[in-house]
């Protein structure tokens, strides 16, 4: 009887070896010479790699400014604006955000 | 630390990661590790090259020890995940042998989610003198979809080698940082040495 393979059990390395092959084939189009690899100065390249990630967690990658104004007592966004955005609503993918000015906000405004 | 002692602190097939050792002792499966490899590049000068694979398991006397040893094809391989009456099974080893020669690859996003996906305790690859090890933690997730964890080790090995970093290397910092995601220890070492631990969860 044949024995039966789930897929988890294959160790397979087909598309590391693909992607290996076509940097392989373009650094030699390019001339350029392969490293002799050094697993102390990778890991040394990732523990760095891993403290500016760390760091950047607070630091924005991007900043999107909206304008906005106050008609009546509603907030109202600037058109055109780097998302959609309709009155008080931003559209972010499937995600609709309100922003609503609470009273006191109105009044002092007033 | 040797092998047998080191599967004495696994709780459930998983290591508590406080308990990982510093260094982890090759014997007892060194001698069918080299012979496994030796099989996998025999025919290399003709540019032919075959990955093999075995099974670890802790026997009834105690012993770990690699057994069914197979082969499969240039790119992958199958091990037989059976194991005998009083033996438990603790995961695989496996060979990464290229045609061009090109040793020191560690594992493969597919070999990370079968390693999770199999709860192998231990997962071993060799390729050349270059022996890595994956250790299931208790930080370890239980189960990953195979594309996603493929798809973040190959997107990372890519942007890697664009960075004309060697294949080895990408690689290296690929397993690190996968490992790093899924709660997963990273052992390397020489075939002749111990092996060292360069991650822990």
């Amino acid at each position: 009887m044949k024995k039966q393979v789930r897929q988890s059990m294959i160790k397979d390395d087909r598309s590391i070896r693909k992607i290996t092959q076509q940097w392989e084939r373009e650094r030699q189009r390019l001339g350029i010479e392969t490293k002799p690899h050094d697993f102390k100065a990778a890991t040394e390249l990732w523990k760095s790699g891993q403290m500016f990630e760390e760091a950047n967690e607070s630091q924005p990658e991007e900043v999107i400014e909206l304008f906005a104004s106050v008609e009546g007592n509603k907030l109202v966004l600037k058109e055109p604006a780097p998302f959609p955005v309709h009155g008080n609503e931003i559209y972010i993918g499937k995600r609709k955000i309100i922003i609503t000015l609470e009273q006191e906000s109105v009044d002092t405004h007033k | 630390m040797k092998l047998t002692t080191f599967l004495r602190r696994f709780v459930n097939g998983r290591c508590p990661s406080c308990k990982l050792p510093a260094t982890l002792e090759l014997t007892g499966i060194r001698r069918t590790m080299r012979r496994l490899w030796d099989a996998s590049i025999r025919h290399i000068e003709n540019r032919v090259v075959l990955e093999h694979a075995a099974t670890l398991v802790y026997d009834a006397e105690g012993k770990v020890k690699l057994v069914h040893p197979v082969a499969g094809a240039p790119d992958g391989v199958v091990p037989n995940y059976d194991v005998a009456e009083g033996e438990i099974l603790i995961g695989t080893f496996h060979t990464h042998s290229y045609e061009s020669g090109l040793t020191g690859m560690a594992f493969s996003g597919e070999d990370i989610a079968s390693a999770i996906n199999e709860a192998e305790w231990i997962s071993f690859v060799q390729s050349g003198d270059d022996v890595f090890a994956l250790i299931r933690t208790d930080q370890t997730v239980s189960q990953i979809h195979p594309h996603v964890v493929v798809g973040q080790v190959n997107s990372l090995y890519n942007s890697l080698l664009g960075r004309r970093l060697s294949a080895p290397d990408a690689l290296w910092i690929a397993n690190l940082q996968v490992c790093k995601i899924y709660g997963l220890a990273f052992y390397a070492g020489k075939i002749r040495e111990k092996l060292e631990v360069i991650f822990q969860p």
